[in-house]
């Protein structure tokens, strides 16, 4: 048997030109890593919780006629609201559209919420005070089970229309909090659709008072 | 006129088995996968630097267009077409799902193609090695082997068969080679060991990035989010009853807690969450993390309407300084024995006006510091407020007669405390302090609510002062839950096994492949340059169960007897 060298021949039977090199061996430690991270990523970013709700709720299309600016619909003064269409938890739907013509307050809130609880009071009077010039207030609960809702309604008096954000979509469009990230959240809409102002955090009746008088004043002009 | 010169180009049809070849090599090329994980890290930046459209309404059109619309000031008219090209939703576009995917198969293919090769060394070894091995081996012994080739063979494969060696025999001529393996497939022992180190970086850079902990302080009967505001997966824990044991010296025993967890407005798991047992679910642990006792659910309800106008589970974390006070009469019978809740002040003292039961008087019953910090001395004030207002100070732990009355300032404890910010009522600030009854019955002190008065709440015994009604519903604990949620962990125990396996087969089975080569009055047997240990000791056993000497001459690499 006249082979070549044995020892290298041996050795062939596991080459390692396959791993040698420092840019070689990148390939498997990183490869894994990035499909690791971006299978990890797609993951949370492939909206699971989206299916919690019926894909029918949410925001809606605000049909053309009924924004009266000539831009998109965006949560910013002066610009037409952006529509949505949510449950009650009492079983019914509420869209915002439909509320046009009348002055609208839309407040975002939570059970959890303290801010929220120490605001709530606010509302309810003033609903008792504007409700016979037209102020609907619309208050938006954030992802809670229908029982804790009507739950917290009953307990404080609420009489107002309230809605539940059952996946937190709303959260997206309506930027609640602004740079703060957080409720309560209040818009003040005036009758024609259009958002004149915004609170960020619990309002005092002064400051209620300041923002629905600009609302209802619309109305009444 | 011009004559135009064709080429006539013959073209090989490529076949299925070239075309395979060439996607296989291109999948398992060093520089194919390195190009593509550059790809994903430029996308991966760009989807870090933009904004980038949520999950959660990524399918809505009417909600992308409200999101753009608040983009509008960042963007400008490079909007929409950032949009279109997928830059505001890199990780669900095609190009970086279909990078994605053609990585994996990259990696796939590129390890497959390593392992494909030991797989090779495993199940289709070399056989037969050229003679020239047999002189130069760096693991070579050389047996005196008396008898014919053929018999000493014959015995070298039965001890080594007995060894748990696998032995092949080829003859050529006078010469019998042998090729004996054992534990062949040992050698994936390093493929996994490898493996388990790259999946232990991976899992825990996973942890890190992927990972979510949250720490919830949530009272009995209330509910907190699981993430800040609103998240698509957004839940809420709700304590039903949290539990704390002690033992005598006060050290914790147990923490557990009646828990609820709710999704999308419907309960999705309930259960007991314990420190080391924790509910789970989705993919996510409630732990009990701690534990606190000192709560107190108080309610201001309109009393007009019936409204609640304030609710809150006060957790009372601070604490507010009370004597301890045991008055008894001239036979010794102890009349009050109780922690004074201070509510007013005179001059320095904190304290509030009692009746001492039996006695027919009233005392105004106070606390007073001197100095500050540790080293603060405590004293009880006494007013007597039905003869002539004398007053009488006690230092901490002593006794004194007055009156026909003894007073023991047993000591100055701390009462469970905090501000109630916003409470309805005269003050921006009140304090509510948290005591006991003599009898164990829980009572709450409001100071501040009412201008010049404490409120002072039973359970169920509500106060209505200047139209609000005043409830404290109980003492309450709260529990600490801790929210986990670790993707790398699973990674980790995989890396942790697959290492564990790794190193197990490669340090613990005796693998080794030997070579020999019989020839009248002479075997040589070696081995690859590796394992030397474990060819000394087969070595040596196989020359004593041949009853062979060694061959005088030997080289350097022989083994020794």
């Amino acid at each position: 048997m006249a082979d070549p060298a044995p020892e290298t021949e041996a050795a062939e039977a596991t080459p390692r030109r396959d791993w040698a090199g420092v840019f070689r061996s990148l390939v498997l430690p990183l490869g894994l890593l990035a499909i690791i991270l971006g299978g990890l990523w797609y993951w949370d970013a492939r909206g699971e919780g989206a299916n919690i709700n019926d894909a029918r709720y949410g925001t809606v299309e605000l049909p053309p006629e009924r924004n009266a600016t000539d831009r998109s619909p965006a949560v910013e003064i002066g610009r037409a609201a952006p529509d949505f269409l949510l449950e009650t938890p009492t079983g019914g739907e509420l869209r915002l559209s439909d509320l046009q013509g009348q002055p609208v307050l839309i407040n975002f809130w939570a059970s959890w919420c303290a801010p929220c609880r120490a605001e709530v009071p606010e509302l309810v009077a003033a609903y008792d005070r504007y409700r016979d010039d037209g102020l609907v207030i619309v208050g938006v609960n954030l992802q809670e089970a229908d029982e804790k809702v009507n739950e917290f309604a009953d307990e404080f008096g609420i009489e107002f229309p309230i809605v539940i954000d059952r996946d937190g979509e709303l959260r997206n469009v309506w930027r609640l909090g602004g740079p703060f990230d957080g409720i309560p959240t209040s818009y003040f809409i005036d009758a024609s659709g259009i958002v004149r102002s915004l609170f960020y955090g619990p309002m005092r009746e002064a400051a209620l008072e300041e923002r629905l008088a600009e609302i209802l004043e619309e109305r009444a002009g | 006129m011009a004559s135009v010169d064709t080429v006539q180009r013959t073209s090989r049809p490529v076949r299925g088995a070239e075309l395979f070849f060439w996607a296989w090599r291109l999948l398992a090329s060093a520089q194919f996968a390195i190009a593509l994980i550059g790809f994903l890290v430029v996308a991966g930046l760009l989807a870090v630097v933009l904004p980038q459209v949520p999950a959660s309404i990524r399918d809505n059109g009417a909600a992308v267009d409200a999101w753009l619309a608040l983009r509008q000031d960042s963007f400008g008219p490079l909007t929409d077409p950032l949009y279109r090209v997928g830059l505001f939703s890199v990780v669900a576009t095609w190009w970086f799902l279909s990078a994605l995917v053609l990585l994996a198969v990259s990696v796939g293919v590129y390890t497959l193609d390593r392992f494909l090769d030991i797989w090779r060394n495993v199940t289709q070894p070399r056989q037969q090695v050229p003679d020239s091995f047999f002189e130069r081996a760096a693991n070579r012994a050389a047996l005196d082997t008396p008898a014919s080739p053929a018999d000493e063979s014959a015995r070298i494969e039965a001890i080594l068969s007995k060894r748990r060696f696998r032995v092949r025999r080829v003859e050529q001529g006078a010469t019998t080679y042998l090729f004996a393996d054992r534990f062949a497939w040992a050698q994936l022992g390093n493929f996994a060991t490898h493996i388990a180190l790259v999946l232990f970086l991976a899992g825990a850079l996973v942890s890190q990035l992927g990972g979510f902990t949250s720490a919830l302080l949530i009272a009995e009967g209330t509910t907190s989010p699981v993430f800040p505001v609103s998240n698509p997966q957004q839940m809420q824990v709700e304590v039903l009853d949290a539990v704390g044991l002690f033992d005598e010296r006060g050290a914790p025993l147990d923490y557990r807690s009646q828990i609820i967890i709710y999704q999308g407005g419907e309960e999705v798991a309930r259960g007991t969450t314990t420190v080391n047992n924790p509910l789970l679910y989705g993919g996510y642990r409630f732990h009990q993390g701690g534990y606190f006792g000192d709560g107190a659910a108080l309610r201001v309800l309109d009393a007009a309407t019936g409204n609640t106008v304030y609710t809150e589970v006060l957790a009372l974390t601070e604490l507010s300084p009370a004597p301890a006070v045991v008055v008894r009469d001239a036979q010794g019978v102890v009349l009050l024995d109780d922690v004074i809740v201070p509510s007013d002040f005179i001059e320095d003292a904190r304290g509030e006006l009692i009746t001492v039961p039996g006695s027919g008087h009233e005392f105004w019953v106070g606390l007073s510091q001197d100095g500050a910090g540790v080293d603060a001395l405590w004293n009880l004030v006494v007013y007597d407020r039905d003869e002539t207002g004398a007053r009488f100070v006690l230092p901490e732990g002593e006794t004194r007669w007055e009156g026909g009355l003894q007073w023991t300032f047993a000591e100055a404890v701390g009462l469970p405390s905090v501000i109630a910010p916003g409470l309805p009522g005269d003050s921006e600030r009140t304090l509510t302090v948290l005591s006991e009854t003599p009898e164990g019955t829980p009572f709450l002190t409001v100071l501040g609510a009412v201008e010049g008065r404490a409120l002072t709440l039973f359970p169920d015994q509500p106060v209505e002062i200047d139209g609000l009604e005043y409830r404290f519903e109980g003492r309450r604990e709260f529990a600490g839950i801790e929210v986990r949620r670790d993707p790398g962990a699973n990674v980790i125990w995989v890396a942790a096994g697959l290492l564990l396996a790794g190193l197990m087969v490669t340090f613990y089975l005796p693998r080794l492949r030997l070579w020999a080569r019989v020839r009248a009055g002479e075997t040589v047997v070696v081995s690859l340059a590796e394992r030397r240990g474990v060819f000394q000791a087969e070595a040596d056993h196989l020359r004593k169960e041949l009853g062979a000497g060694r061959i005088d001459g030997k080289r350097e690499g022989d083994v020794n007897d």
